[in-house]
């Protein structure tokens, strides 16, 4: 069991004169699962691959147990960033067949598992054969989660796996994450689109917005502190006084709105108004989506 | 257990609420091994961590109890704690709400016990 | 120590892959050539000489593009699963250093074996395939590393690169195997060797080094797009 943290501090990113992360801070702990959730084009994975060295910083500082990641092989060793294959590329890495690259990644990864591929590659019904750049979407996913799983790195990072699979498939998938979480106590971050699945399933949630770090915090409390308040407007506002509220939507005469209450804050009871939990997708469409 | 988890209450919330609904109905019977934190994250696809925030739920108040490196027991007078105490939260639970919805539909406390009678027909 | 030995196991087997290639490549024109001169009554000796001769021109041409191609294809691979720059440059060196050693190899056994007048003149000839080796190694690097770090645009500049190139090179064996044939001509000697030699060897390696450090030094800090 590792006890190390992987710790961004004031990560900023610029492509041109264009910033993309604005001074980020993170703090990975070990032995938790977390779900990192943006929309397209938030950042996440930018902020993944720099975090893994794989891009470098513009600013700031990535390190793993206190030592910098960048180009430190010790480091590395203990990260796996397993990415979203791109279909388009065709000249490149892409063009290798599924079974070379896990070959590969079989050379380079210190820990990885070869048993563990094999069962996986049989219950996911991948066909190695195939080259990349010819694989389904599904396909890919697959590829990239059975390195992530068989990597058995000490911190593994997932970015969209799921993309493509269908539901039996992605169920499969958290079933084989839950297994190997409870054999090994690794961390998983897993960045995805797919939150209401997948919400359960993390300890910790990360909300990226427009390449700042939203929210950081235990996944049950930050449910805890969300409120769907609907019913007529007056009653609604007069129950939201004083409180940040998120994702208004009226209709006539009645109006919703998503609250999420800071520490010290109570809802006042009120029976003229319901007043019911959100979920985690339904609280991220509140905070990231479009402003009616 | 394998009821379908919903959006309505905390998950760990539900996790102590159907381990106590099969207490109730003799699926798990006093003194017998209750599945571990691991076995109801891989069942319901959820973090160990809110399985066990469930399962310490039961063990503070005195539903089930932990045999060290064996697993999580239910304790001997556990389907009796669970009735008495939903007994006592009944009011909180459905009759309070009963009484509202009642008082905004118009209903009165009369007709709402001939409402009642009528499941003695 | 440990962590490199991956890279030199990938590229090692990478190296051997494309070795095969390259004779496979060397093969087939020398059998071509053998086509068209068979009338002439070339004796096996001869087809022996010719087809070294045309393994280590090959092998530079290879060396030209195979960088590029590594850049592409195995340096964003490799990276993707947790290997620094440093190292995947430094196995990609030992590939490609490998390749080179390997064709000259069989190239300088077959010349000796052979034991004509021709395959003699060219064993003298042994620092200017060095030259060339490491000169093509250099200009191969450079090439990579303009990609590496410019993209996929830098790739028409290489290939007009590479067409001059491999102008030069032609024209160069053309000329060096007319002095072959004179091997009697000498003018300046340096170490034993003709001076024009000399200097083609130091020309080579010269590239090579300053090719592959400015290789290195665009690729220091390329981010992976896979």
């Amino acid at each position: 069991m590792n006890s190390k943290t992987l710790a961004c501090n004031g990560i900023v990113k610029t492509y041109g004169k264009k910033e993309v992360l604005h001074n980020i801070d993170l703090s990975i702990e070990p032995s938790k699962i977390y779900g990192l959730i943006g929309r397209n084009g938030a950042g996440k994975t930018t902020l993944l691959s720099i975090m893994t060295a794989q891009n470098p910083a513009s600013h700031g500082t990535v390190t793993y147990d206190g030592m910098p990641v960048w180009e430190n092989q010790t480091a590395l060793d203990h990260i796996c960033f397993s990415r979203e294959l791109n279909p388009l590329i065709g000249w490149g890495s892409n063009n290798l067949k599924a079974k070379d690259y896990l070959k590969t990644a079989a050379i380079y990864y210190p820990n990885w598992d070869q048993t563990l591929a094999d069962r996986l590659i049989k219950d996911f019904e991948l066909d190695v054969k195939k080259r990349v750049c010819k694989m389904s979407k599904g396909m890919m996913s697959m590829v990239t989660i059975i390195i992530a799983l068989a990597s058995k790195a000490d911190i593994t990072i997932l970015d969209e796996p799921v993309a493509g699979l269908d539901v039996v498939t992605r169920d499969l998938f958290y079933k084989e994450l839950l297994d190997d979480y409870a054999q090994t106590g690794r961390t998983f971050v897993i960045s995805t689109h797919i939150i209401e699945e997948a919400a359960d399933l993390f300890e910790e949630t990360i909300i990226l917005k427009d390449g700042s770090l939203l929210l950081k915090e235990n996944t049950q409390e930050l449910l805890e502190r969300a409120f769907h308040i609907s019913g007529k407007a007056e009653d609604v506002d007069a129950v939201c006084a004083g409180l940040l509220t998120h994702h208004t939507e009226n209709i006539g005469r009645s109006k919703g709105v998503t609250v999420l209450l800071e520490p010290g804050q109570t809802l006042p009871g009120n029976a003229d108004v319901s007043i019911q939990p959100v979920s985690l997708q339904n609280l991220f469409v509140a905070l990231c989506g479009r402003e009616s | 257990m394998n009821e379908y988890l919903t959006q309505e209450k905390s998950i760990y919330i539900q996790i102590s609420e159907m381990i106590e609904n099969d207490i109730l109905r003799d699926i798990l019977m006093e003194e017998e091994k209750v599945p571990s934190t691991n076995d109801l994250a891989r069942l319901y696809s959820i973090n160990p961590a809110t399985a066990a925030k469930g399962i310490n739920l039961l063990v503070d108040s005195g539903i089930l109890y932990k045999k060290r490196g064996i697993g999580m027991f239910v304790m001997t007078g556990a389907k009796e704690l669970i009735r008495k105490r939903r007994k006592e939260a009944f009011y909180e639970t459905y009759i309070k709400s009963l009484l509202t919805e009642a008082t905004s539909l118009g209903i009165s406390k009369e007709e709402l016990i001939a409402l009642i009678r009528r499941e003695d027909a | 120590m440990k962590p490199f030995y991956r890279h030199l196991k990938f590229f090692t087997k990478t190296s051997e892959l494309y070795f095969l290639i390259l004779l496979l490549l060397a093969l087939f024109f020398t059998f071509l050539q053998t086509l068209s001169t068979a009338v002439n009554g070339m004796r096996a000796a001869d087809i022996l000489a010719g087809f070294a001769n045309q393994l280590i021109f090959y092998t530079a041409i290879v060396n030209l593009v195979l960088p590029v191609n590594c850049q592409f294809q195995f340096f964003p691979l490799v990276l993707s699963i947790n290997a620094t720059r440093k190292h995947t440059f430094l196995g990609y060196q030992w590939g490609s250093f490998l390749l080179s050693l390997q064709a000259f190899l069989v190239a300088l056994i077959l010349n000796i074996c052979a034991k004509t007048t021709f395959s003699d003149a060219l064993l003298s000839l042994v620092p200017v395939y060095i030259g060339i080796l490491f000169g093509s190694m250099g200009v191969g690097g450079l090439l990579a590393g303009i990609c590496g770090h410019f993209g996929k645009a830098a790739l028409w500049i290489m290939m007009f690169i590479c067409g001059l190139v491999g102008g030069i090179v032609g024209y160069t064996s053309v000329s060096f195997r007319d002095l072959s044939l004179a091997a009697t001509f000498q003018i300046v000697t340096v170490f034993g060797m003709d001076l024009r030699i000399f200097i083609t060897l130091l020309l080579g390696i010269a590239v090579y080094l300053i090719g592959n450090t400015v290789h290195y030094l665009l690729i220091r800090k390329i981010s992976v797009r896979i």
